[in-house]
């Protein structure tokens, strides 16, 4: 994964996401309660025994559209603090990586060209001391980097989940609004709402796996823990996981 | 200018040099301490977060830790070049120093 220098690559279909996400929910809905409505209307004419079969459509088209609120109440809670962790895996980069890098070269260039004419012991124990201190610069860059791209990792789970959510929204909104314009007549409406059920189910079901799979890519990001303690604990460079001393006290 | 001069013109620059490049590394520690992240921040999904949350705590405590003693050292680094080019003043010469006592803060 090449991220770029901004978090558009990930903020914005992030927050696209959630947009589709929010309407079309409120279409659900409406959509959900306009169909309720036309068997309202029908219901007269309807026999008991059809109601009852359009009434257990309607109870298991309800469960699977409270499976997806679940779901979006869920991630429209986390929306913000899930976008400042993309804005913080980019200041990684931009705001501490890009800038220690800087340093590394100069931390041995002599500032003044006549610097190697100091020769002797103090000369060569300063040379090593700031050969040691590049070491480290070098090594922090290393470790920004890692960071980066760990939250970057789960950054592109968090994308995903969101964009699979609004395809589950989506989808259902375009179920309901196909069972509401074909169960306008009563000869279709128990038929359409039979057909609605079943298909909306399928889709739910097949919606929530996906998000299982993405919630799954996130959970083994922890593997990358292991990673994250050898990085804290490989002190070849930061001997004692601290910064080299070139001066003691 | 004599040989001398050069030298120590030299190491008063190049212990610039370290205090610049301290100055700029406490910026970046600065830039680095706001980059904290609430357990919340980790996913938008149902899933333990916690885990997750602490191993980042630690990392960015770590790495804050990092950047301030690259602060310190730089600038004693620095203040020791400085010594050094003081000391060689002092004596007219290019002498031999010990080497324990430039280089303790």
């Amino acid at each position: 994964m090449q991220p770029g220098t901004t978090d558009l690559e990930y903020g914005e279909p992030f927050n696209k996401a959630f947009d589709h996400i929010r309407s079309g929910i409120d279409t659900a809905i409406a959509k959900f309660n306009e169909i309720v409505e036309q068997v309202q209307q029908w219901k007269w004419l309807l026999g008991p025994a059809a109601l009852l079969w359009i009434k257990h459509s309607l109870d298991s088209t309800k469960t699977a559209l409270n499976v997806v609120l679940d779901r979006v109440e869920q991630a429209l809670e986390h929306q913000l603090p899930v976008l400042s962790l993309i804005h913080v895996s980019f200041r990684w980069v931009n705001d501490v990586k890009t800038p220690v890098s800087e340093l590394s070269s100069a931390t041995t260039d002599p500032a003044n060209e006549n610097l190697p004419k100091w020769t002797g012991d103090a000369a060569s124990a300063y040379n090593a001391k700031a050969v040691k201190q590049k070491a480290a610069v070098d090594e922090s860059v290393v470790k920004s980097e890692f960071i980066s791209q760990w939250l970057f990792t789960i950054a592109k789970a968090n994308v995903d989940y969101a964009v699979e959510l609004a395809k589950i929204v989506t989808g259902l909104v375009g179920k309901l609004a196909q069972a509401a314009s074909e169960g306008v007549t009563v000869i279709d409406l128990p038929w359409a709402i039979s057909t609605l059920a079943e298909s909306v189910g399928d889709m739910v079901t097949a919606g929530l796996n996906v998000l299982l799979t993405i919630g799954q890519r996130f959970v083994d990001a922890l593997g990358n823990i292991r990673d994250i303690a050898t990085q804290v604990g490989d002190h070849s460079k930061l001997p004692g996981g601290r910064w080299p001393e070139a001066v003691r006290g | 200018m004599d040989a001398l001069n050069v030298i120590t013109d030299s190491l008063r620059d190049e212990g610039g040099k370290w205090l610049t490049l301290s100055d700029q590394v406490a910026a970046i520690k600065v830039a680095a301490e706001q980059l904290h992240l609430d357990p919340s921040a980790f996913f938008i999904g149902d899933a333990n977060v916690l885990i997750h949350s602490l191993a980042y705590k630690d990392f960015h405590t770590f790495m804050v830790a990092i950047l301030s003693g690259a602060v310190t050292e730089f600038e004693q680094v620095g203040e020791a070049l400085r010594r050094i080019a003081d000391e060689y003043d002092r004596a007219d010469e290019v002498i031999s120093l010990d080497l324990n006592e430039i280089f303790k803060a």
